[in-house]
């Protein structure tokens, strides 16, 4: 499939486009930006899956003005930037707070948008829509809604290459670096005692080259593997892809950031936050969170999250695992 | 010496004895390892945590009911005066006290099969309330909210009602009760507990278990009820705590009085 020869990277531009993202909910998008469908239209997509590609097709079709939320943001910024033409809203996520009377942005943007008739395009984060679409119907005051959708592996092997000056060599794992039953251990609580366990999982790795027929192009394997531990993500697959050093890279380097301990509710719930926010203010996650400060702490040391001039990011890589880690407990 | 003359009646050796105990240990041991490694698996995965120690009542009544056949099979091969003897002895055994042991495990077979209630969900049996937290041959155990292990004879379930209130889900429905003056502003007060409980971080929401407020005129004060489901029934007072009080804190900014004396607040459940 490509390339099996370089070293280190030079970033290129992303040849991401709007259709690729959409799949399907391409179409739909489309009639609105023509006009023949009336919105306002939702963009949902996960953090750093391409909503802001999306958006730019928007802008661009619409000539539209562009305003793009950040934490602590509200309504104002929205209304200080009404020139009576289409407006395209980017972080709409940023219009709630987890609290009591943390709708009350929220609810005035929607006052507004009923009260409109030119096109209004607006982004959210997923896990945000998701829960909001629960505990205040948000879903129903949104006529069009179109999903960035997972890529394909094929796409995402496709836009990693033609990203970079520069590949490592891609290189087979060799048979004998694992077997089909990883064991890694795990501290288990039981009435007051703690005991470390041996916790046996399948790698997937093996389990591929176990069913194979012959010998796989490690190019596909590494893709594969890429594709599947984003979970189509192309922002996920980027930071990963960029996490691995060295002039080779095996299946088996391509892995995402992961915590080795169990989250605590607290820890869990925060990252949950980050997780539908992106990037959320430290000051109004302490409205919310018990003991932020060491939550942070912690979360940082695990390379969970990023926090710098009090604002609290999501590590890209480590999207699939916060993601995993708070629907494991359900969290909304 | 009485009973193992009896036995030696019946043609059972020591031998034979010997190997009942030996696999009826064998199966105790067992029923535990089983118990322990599903209970370890299922509280690693809070979601799947009651579908997984369904499990364990089941595997346990399984092992006992091959060893039951494995050390009473020979004895249903039984001439007409052996038969006459054992039901003798186990006549005497269930007229001398092993009746109620008897019943409890005929409740437990009818646990395992009507599933009225699995290990893990919250109950009422007899007016005890708590997490089921074991179904054994004879009884089961139930933790109370304060942390208090209940042992309830499994035959209850054919003399007193039961209810559950999960039913097998994780989620379960929570019920916050808060009063407030009759002069209060009544809509703001219902959108903070609203508010209040579908931000708690305990919460589950969606268009089947919605968050839903009710408000209740009690002629010198009004109740304000709001339900709402928790993600994890082991959340259920963390939840309710929670909810009251952030909605007692916003009451308190935003000049919501509450009844100052003590008024009963009648509860549905």
């Amino acid at each position: 499939m490509g390339d099996n020869r370089a070293s280190g990277g030079t970033r290129r531009g992303s040849d991401l486009d709007a259709p690729t993202l959409l799949g399907q909910d391409y179409e739909p998008f489309e009639e609105v930006l023509s006009g023949e469908m009336a919105g306002p239209v939702a963009v949902v997509g996960d953090p750093f899956s391409g909503r802001a590609t999306v958006l730019d097709r928007a802008v661009r079709d619409l000539d539209a003005t562009r305003i793009t939320l950040n934490p602590g943001d509200g309504v104002d910024q929205i209304r200080a930037s009404n020139n009576g033409g289409p407006i395209v809203v980017e972080n709409c996520q940023h219009l709630y707070e987890r609290r009591v009377g943390g709708f009350a942005e929220l609810s005035a943007f929607l006052d507004d948008l009923a009260n409109v008739n030119r096109t209004v395009v607006t982004g959210w984060n997923r896990y945000a829509w998701a829960y909001l679409t629960a505990a205040q119907g948000l879903d129903r005051e949104f006529p069009v809604t179109v999903e960035v959708q997972p890529l394909p592996t094929d796409r995402i092997a496709e836009l990693i290459l033609s990203r970079y000056d520069d590949m490592p060599a891609f290189v087979a794992d060799e048979p004998e670096r694992g077997g089909i039953i990883v064991t890694t251990r795990h501290e288990i609580g039981w009435r007051g005692r703690s005991i470390s366990v041996p916790f046996p999982t399948v790698s997937p790795v093996a389990v591929t080259e176990l069913f194979a027929d012959g010998d796989l192009d490690p190019t596909d394997v590494t893709f594969g593997r890429l594709a599947a531990v984003s979970d189509g993500n192309f922002g996920v697959a980027t930071a990963i892809w960029e996490g691995h050093q060295g002039g080779e890279v095996r299946p088996s380097d391509i892995a995402p950031l992961t915590s080795d301990r169990n989250l605590v509710y607290e820890e869990a719930f925060c990252l949950r936050l980050v997780l539908a926010k992106e990037r959320a203010d430290r000051t109004q996650l302490s409205k919310v969170i018990d003991g932020l400060d060491r939550v942070l702490g912690r979360l940082s040391r695990d390379g969970l999250v990023t926090v710098t001039d009090g604002i609290v990011e999501l590590v890209p890589a480590a999207m699939p695992a916060a993601a995993a880690a708070t629907e494991r407990r359900g969290l909304l | 010496m009485i009973a193992l003359q009896a036995l030696g009646d019946l043609g059972i050796d020591t031998g034979t004895v010997v190997g009942s105990v030996a696999v009826l240990l064998a199966a105790y041991l067992a029923s535990r390892v089983v118990g322990f490694g599903l209970t370890v698996v299922a509280e690693r995965s809070p979601r799947r945590r009651i579908r997984i120690k369904m499990l364990i009542p089941i595997v346990r009544f399984l092992l006992y009911g091959t060893v039951a056949y494995l050390i009473l099979g020979p004895l249903l091969q039984l001439s007409t005066s052996q038969l006459l003897a054992v039901s003798g002895l186990l006549g005497a055994a269930l007229g001398f006290g092993l009746k109620d042991l008897f019943a409890g495990i005929i409740g437990g077979l009818v646990l395992v099969t009507e599933r009225p209630y699995q290990v893990g969900d919250k109950v009422t049996i007899d007016g005890d309330y708590g997490e089921v937290t074991d179904i054994g041959l004879r009884a089961t155990t139930l933790l109370t909210p304060d942390d208090t292990a209940v042992r309830v004879p499994n035959a209850t379930l054919f003399t007193a009602n039961v209810s559950n209130a999960n039913d097998g889900s994780p989620e379960m429905l929570v019920v916050v009760e808060l009063a407030i003056t009759a002069s209060a502003d009544v809509e703001r007060a219902r959108t903070i507990v609203e508010e209040a409980m579908v931000t708690s971080k305990y919460v589950y929401v969606d268009g089947d278990h919605p968050a839903v407020v009710r408000v209740e005129d009690e002629s010198y004060y009004r109740t304000i009820r709001g339900k709402a489901y928790v993600t994890d029934l082991r959340d259920e007072s963390a939840f309710a705590s929670d909810v009251t009080e952030r909605s007692m804190a916003a009451f308190a900014s935003e000049g919501i009085e509450m009844p100052e004396a003590p008024v009963h607040v009648p509860s549905d459940r």
